[in-house]
């Protein structure tokens, strides 16, 4: 119950540190949507590329995630003599939670992507 | 000199027909309890070969009008018509196309992505667009060859000039082959020879079937287009053929290189 409350906590902080990088990600680079939405771009399409980004960002930590735990269980097994055993299933539920996170904190900074005006995102400074 | 590779101009629209045809169009903004009214029945047709200048002060209505014929706004009264379909009515996707396949940008900054060649900035609006990986890079290529660019195609934006970086802007609006090219003061950021040299390029263009509208703050660059519109509180008081159009390719013969 315990691990399930911490590992719960450090999802729903990564996850809002994923949703921060991609909000000044957005903010940063406002001229390009506007260039992007000029040129040709749906709103679907700005979103789908937002989403996209923040979705690889979270799997590159579920990566990271994984290796760490596996590098740890190896010292850990390594110092007490414990056979290490590695779960598939787990690395699975990792990846698969690592997609969900970036989809669900990633949705807002794409739809506000998504939704600027181009006018004003051209002019942006 | 422009490389002369006419296989990959836009299909030139028949010289007769109105490319442009906007017919009394409004364009209100409400600023907080303040209503603007930007443009306050506008008509103009541009055809087919044309190279049209807009002209006039800041909050004439200038850049408003061509944020409309871009398909970046709509007009809140009124009709516009592009390649003879009314345009003024459609959908944000509908207009996305449009801006897509029927009309190439170039802007003041050029507005190019730091992070990616000049090769990769003009292959953009493909992206949305169903072209293949192979057609994609041959497109951006000749696009590239036509504005003289074509051994600068890995370099970044960081790596070239503001006159090659502007060139770079024209081949990205060229790419998809559009009906109109809309420059919104394209060379506001650069020297005086580099902005004849940028004329040179949107003459060649025009000579190729291109029509052009730009806007621009500058008389001596509104001389190099066939024609000038000047805006003046939402509406244009002036509608003029130029006489005496100078050739860009002339007068550069006359201006000082950087060596000079």
């Amino acid at each position: 119950m315990l691990l399930i409350a911490i590992a719960s906590i450090s999802l729903i902080v990564g996850g809002i540190g994923i949703m921060n990088v991609m909000l000044v990600s957005v903010t940063e680079r406002t001229r390009e949507i506007g260039v992007r939405v000029a040129v040709g771009a749906t709103e679907e399409a700005i979103q789908l590329q937002f989403l996209g980004e923040s979705v690889m960002l979270s799997l590159v930590g579920g990566a990271a995630g994984v290796l760490g735990g596996i590098v740890g269980s190896y010292l850990v097994g390594q110092t007490l003599k414990w056979e290490m055993q590695m779960s598939v299933e787990a690395v699975v539920v990792a990846a698969l939670f690592s997609v969900a996170v970036g989809v669900f904190f990633g949705y807002y900074p794409a739809q506000k992507a998504s939704h600027l005006d181009p006018i004003e995102a051209l002019r942006y400074e | 000199m422009l490389a002369t590779n006419q296989s990959t101009i836009a299909p030139i629209t028949a010289v007769d027909a109105a490319v442009i045809c906007v017919e009394d169009i409004h364009k209100y903004y409400e600023l907080g309890e303040t209503r603007v009214h930007a443009l306050r029945g506008v008509s103009v047709a541009v055809h087919g070969g044309e190279f049209v200048a807009l002209m006039g002060a800041s909050g004439s209505g200038k850049s408003t009008f061509m944020n409309i014929l871009g398909c970046l706004d709509r007009p809140g009264s009124g009709r516009y018509l592009l390649e003879g379909v009314d345009v003024s009515q459609h959908d944000k996707r509908a207009l996305a196309l449009i801006r897509n396949q029927k009309i190439g940008f170039v802007f003041q900054g050029f507005n190019l992505l730091a992070r990616t060649t000049a090769l990769e900035n003009v292959e953009l609006p493909t992206l949305y667009s169903k072209v293949s990986n192979e057609e994609r890079h041959t497109r951006a290529s000749e696009a590239l060859a036509m504005v003289g660019l074509a051994d600068r195609a890995e370099h970044f934006p960081s790596q070239m000039s503001g006159g090659q970086q502007q060139r770079v802007a024209v081949a990205r609006a060229l790419v998809n082959r559009p009906s109109i090219l809309l420059a919104d003061e394209p060379t506001g950021n650069l020297d005086s020879r580099t902005s004849v040299e940028i004329m040179e390029v949107f003459q060649d263009l025009n000579d190729k079937g291109l029509t052009v509208v730009m806007v621009t703050h500058e008389h001596d660059i509104a001389e190099f287009a066939k024609r000038v519109l000047v805006f003046r509180d939402g509406k244009i008081r002036k509608d003029e053929p130029v006489r005496n159009r100078p050739r860009a390719s002339e007068v550069l013969k006359t201006l000082p290189t950087l060596e000079d």
